[in-house]
């Protein structure tokens, strides 16, 4: 060990260059799996929230609304209250706001709170009761600092908050459907109807009939419970982009472990010959690569997981409202890729320094 | 007494590419525990080459190389590397110490290797004690003179008590002054533990701490020098 360590040391860049390349595939798949996940979860936590039953969108449309802004006709409402077992319907609305990276919801607060029972709870202040008015949650309200009476630019008019409402449903920012639909060039126009059906029972069959009977034969139909699962098969790529980004990182951090061990082999060609000379045999020179591959990689982890921690704190305070989710789990399987990777990158080096001919290595300058 | 290392019709080929470079041609002899053995020869005659193939880290191209009663020959490389393991301690011109690490853990590093097999301090104190490191323990290799470090290099090859010390031009590189201390302490191990030493020098003034002066040329080993039979013939008077 204590060679190890010595070793590790003599050559202080090379060991903080393969440290960092093992820390910098951490870090890139925890922020990119924590930040993936931790949107997906708290968009559909929101989404859930709203306590819909069904969510009823325009063809070809995505759960992920931040990705689509198709619209449907809002007159769709009243067949839909047609339907046996429906028995409210509330329209929505949304833009993407890139000032501010979050989403905006064009809500009818009536309808509304009659499919969401407890609806929005304005905490602070009131609900919006003019055309220009516009509420925000929580979040934002600590996040951006605002008081009641501040003024928020939302395609290029002025809003003005009066209202606090509690986080974790719909949007961080809410304002009239009627507005928005102005604002937005989609007069009479919803993305989303938001629908509440007669009783549990009954939303099977209302499910069944909204895909299989016109006119709603097309439109895309989602059950509360399949919210999560439907925006993460929406996103496009997601699957193929984290094992790209899983990819990346792997080889990044077996590459540099296998550059590393090598040079690392290289240079201490004579010192192996010595180990042998001492009576070392292949078994121990073999570990006593892996084991100095593996302190490298178990401090590359967590020094990864270190700069991970300060990613997201940075990132919070940045844009507070992007949610990270990084589950132990992840943390696990991210240890043990690298770990792996490390193994795997020091394996070749190590096999050459135990078949390493004594002799010929005693005399290596 | 038994034999510690016996030698007999050894023969090593190098082969260069499709050259064959015959380094030992039918090397015969025999080492008694305890003996202290010189091996002189001009350069290239093969010295290093035998003394590798003793301490098994290399192979022979045909002959017996009998440790004790290991043939090295018959053996498989693991059971080589065994052997070295448990009976040879290597002693260098180059010293061959780890320059990252303490002399100590030098020392360490060879008890490691060796397994934990029991471990007598008292004898490690006492090896110490003759070498006169007690208080350098704790330098880098780098931080002494070449003679200290070549005293950590011969404590390292006697930590484990090996029954055969091998030692090529152990003095190769040192200054008069240096090169007396080592030789003087290889013949007080020799003396005091019946350490087997087996030495290569170029050095006649070294070659006379021996008992035995093992003459070679061309891969081969002379017939054995007057010095050698008056060396026997005290052997058999003070009996
Ligand atoms: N690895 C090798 N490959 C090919 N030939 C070698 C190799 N090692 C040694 N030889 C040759 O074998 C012969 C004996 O070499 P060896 O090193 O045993 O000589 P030596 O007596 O120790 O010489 P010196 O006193 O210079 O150390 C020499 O001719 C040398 O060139
Ligand atoms: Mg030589």
């Amino acid at each position: 060990m204590g060679l190890i360590i010595a070793n590790v040391k003599k050559r202080p860049t090379r060991t903080i260059v393969s440290i960092l390349a093992v820390s910098l595939g951490v870090v890139m798949i925890l922020l990119f799996v924590g930040l993936t996940q931790g949107m997906l979860k708290d968009s559909a936590y929101r989404t859930q929230n709203i306590k819909a039953d069904l969510l009823f969108q325009p063809p070809g449309s995505s759960l992920l609304l931040a990705l689509n802004n198709a619209t449907m006709p809002i007159r769709i409402k009243d067949k839909l209250l047609e339907v046996d077992g429906i028995r409210h319907v509330s329209p929505m609305l949304h833009q993407f706001s890139k000032q501010s990276f979050s989403l905006i919801f064009g809500i009818d607060p009536q309808s509304f709170n009659q499919v969401s029972g407890d609806g929005i709870i304005v905490m602070e202040g009131r609900l919006f009761q003019a055309p220009f008015e516009c509420i925000v949650d929580d979040v934002y309200q600590q996040s951006h600092h605002t008081k009641l009476g501040d003024t928020l630019n939302i395609l290029n008019h002025t809003f003005t908050i009066v209202g606090f409402f509690k986080s974790g449903i719909a949007a961080r920012i809410l304002v009239p459907l009627e507005t928005l639909q102005d604002l937005n060039d989609s007069k009479e126009k919803a993305s989303i109807f938001y629908i509440k059906c007669d009783s549990d029972s009954r939303i099977e069959p209302v499910y069944q009939h909204l895909l299989h009977v016109d006119p709603f034969k097309g439109y895309n139909v989602t059950r509360a419970s399949d919210i999560y699962k439907v925006m993460a098969s929406n996103l496009p790529g997601l699957k193929e982009f984290t094992a790209a980004i899983i990819v990346s990182a792997v080889l990044i951090s077996f590459l540099v472990i296998l550059l590393t061990m090598y040079t690392t082999i290289t240079e201490r060609t004579r010192e192996i010959g010595i180990l042998k000379s001492l009576g070392a045999s292949k078994g121990y020179i073999v570990n006593l690569i892996l084991k100095e591959s593996m302190l490298l990689t178990v401090v590359g982890v967590g020094v990864g997981l270190v700069l991970t921690f300060l990613a997201t704190r940075v990132l919070h305070m940045l844009y507070p409202s992007l949610p990270f989710e990084i589950r132990l789990e992840w943390i696990i399987y991210v240890a043990f890729i690298a770990l792996a990777s490390g193994i795997f990158g020091s394996t070749y080096p190590a096999y050459r320094a135990a078949r390493q001919d004594p002799v010929e290595a005693l005399m290596y300058e | 007494m038994q034999d510690i290392v016996t030698i007999s019709n050894l023969t090593k080929i190098y082969r260069i590419g499709k050259v064959d470079v015959p380094a030992l041609r039918g090397v015969n002899l025999r080492i008694k525990r305890g003996e202290f053995i010189a091996v002189m020869g001009p350069s290239g005659c093969g010295k290093s080459t035998l003394l590798h193939i003793m301490g098994g880290l290399l192979s022979p191209t045909s002959g017996d190389v009998l440790i004790e009663d290991r043939n090295l020959g018959r053996c498989s490389d693991r059971e080589r590397t065994e052997i070295r393991r448990a009976k040879i301690g290597f002693v260098f011109q180059r010293f061959n110490l780890f320059s990252t690490i303490s002399a100590r853990e030098n020392l360490q590093l060879a008890r490691q290797i060796r397994g934990n097999g029991t471990f007598d301090t008292h004898t490690v104190e006492e090896i110490l004690g003759i070498l006169g490191l007690q208080d350098k323990m704790d330098h880098k290799p780098l931080e002494m003179s070449g003679g200290e470090q070549q005293r950590v290099a011969l404590a390292r090859a006697l930590i484990n008590r090996p029954a055969l010390i091998l030692a090529d031009e152990p003095t190769g590189n040192l200054d008069t002054v240096n090169s007396q201390i080592v030789l003087t302490m290889l013949r007080d191990l020799n003396l005091r533990f019946n350490q087997t030493v087996v030495m290569i020098t170029h050095n006649s003034e070294a070659a006379s701490y021996a008992h035995r002066i093992v003459e070679m040329r061309d891969g081969q080993i002379l017939r054995q020098p007057r010095s050698e039979l008056l060396v026997e013939h005290e052997d058999i008077f003070s009996r």
